[in-house]
């Protein structure tokens, strides 16, 4: 059921600003494969709590998380076909 | 008489609740088509990233780390305004409401004038696709591809910014002139997820061109 609280903006907003602090310094200080996974990591977690929190999704019903969950599943399915079929190629890039 | 009888719901909804999550759910389809609409912008970038790593990686580092965080830092904070407003509303806190709308839109005017600052160094600098490109060093036309993608995802993300903040001034002005109360709860709610889209989708923009390539 929806509710009119306000979802903790002040923590979402702190901890949003906190993880692109964390970010940048990653960015800049850290060497290797791990730097791309983290950074894609943090990003993530960024957009999963504005989606819940700006957004307001987790004070919503099934409805609207499954509205708000779908768009990712398919974008998850052109991700994976796309990357497949170039990932498998067998050519020298 | 509760708050909740105070609410305008339509004829063809059986309750409040479920205009709520009617209104909600036609705004989550149309980000649905949105987020598409970005991934395959996103699902490009990854496929040469993975194709040209070197190139792209030294592309990136010609972009303004700086003038990037400053702006996503902006755009959190737009958001953060922008979400507090939608709970004003909701409490019947119009002057509150109005400033906070007005403060996200001047957060989001900011955004496009610190974007328009950085466009402007990038093409005197010759990083702008076409004809006058510029780069002397190896895998030219790799970077020049990383810039054509690099216009395009920021080009089309400061243009759904800007209709945000045009639809954030009309909706100014009709809670402004009355035409928008409280009891039309669903008006400020509704548009306040696009305006955070428009944000979700910069942190991704700002993560993958701006950090990736371990920008300066």
């Amino acid at each position: 059921m929806t509710k009119h609280a306000r979802p903790g903006s002040w923590r979402t907003f702190v901890s949003l600003a906190g993880l692109l602090g964390v970010s940048i310094l990653i960015s800049r200080l850290m060497p290797g494969p791990w730097r791309i996974a983290l950074i894609l990591l943090l990003a993530g977690v960024q957009g999963l709590l504005m989606i819940l929190n700006f957004m307001r999704v987790r004070l919503h019903g099934q409805l609207i998380w499954i509205a708000a969950g779908a768009s990712f599943v398919w974008l998850g399915i052109l991700f994976a076909l796309t990357l497949g079929d170039y990932l498998s190629r067998q050519v020298v890039w | 008489m509760s708050h909740s009888n105070t609410i305008a719901f339509q004829k063809q909804f059986d309750n409040l609740e479920q205009q709520r999550e009617t209104a909600n759910l036609g705004m989550w389809v149309f980000l649905g088509t949105e987020l598409m609409f970005f991934g395959g912008v996103f699902l490009a970038f990854t496929i040469y990233r993975l194709m040209y790593p070197r190139a792209f990686a030294e592309a990136a580092g010609h972009l303004d780390l700086l003038t990037g965080s400053i702006n996503t830092f902006i755009l959190l904070t737009s958001s953060f305004l922008f979400s507090m407003a939608i709970s004003t509303f909701q409490m019947r806190q119009r002057a509150l409401t109005l400033l906070l709308l007005g403060s996200a839109t001047v957060l989001g005017l900011a955004f496009l004038g610190v974007k328009g600052f950085e466009y402007l160094k990038d093409m005197r600098r010759g990083l702008f696709p076409g004809p006058s490109f510029f780069y002397d060093g190896p895998d030219r036309d790799q970077v020049q591809l990383f810039f054509v993608l690099y216009f395009i995802a920021t080009g089309l993300h400061a243009l759904h910014l800007l209709i945000g903040v045009f639809l954030t001034l009309v909706l100014m002005a009709l809670v402004m002139l009355s035409w928008v109360r409280p009891r039309h709860e669903l008006a400020i709610g509704v548009f306040g997820l696009y305006w955070h889209f428009v944000d979700l989708i910069w942190v991704f923009i700002f993560s993958l061109f701006y950090l990736l390539g371990g920008g300066r």
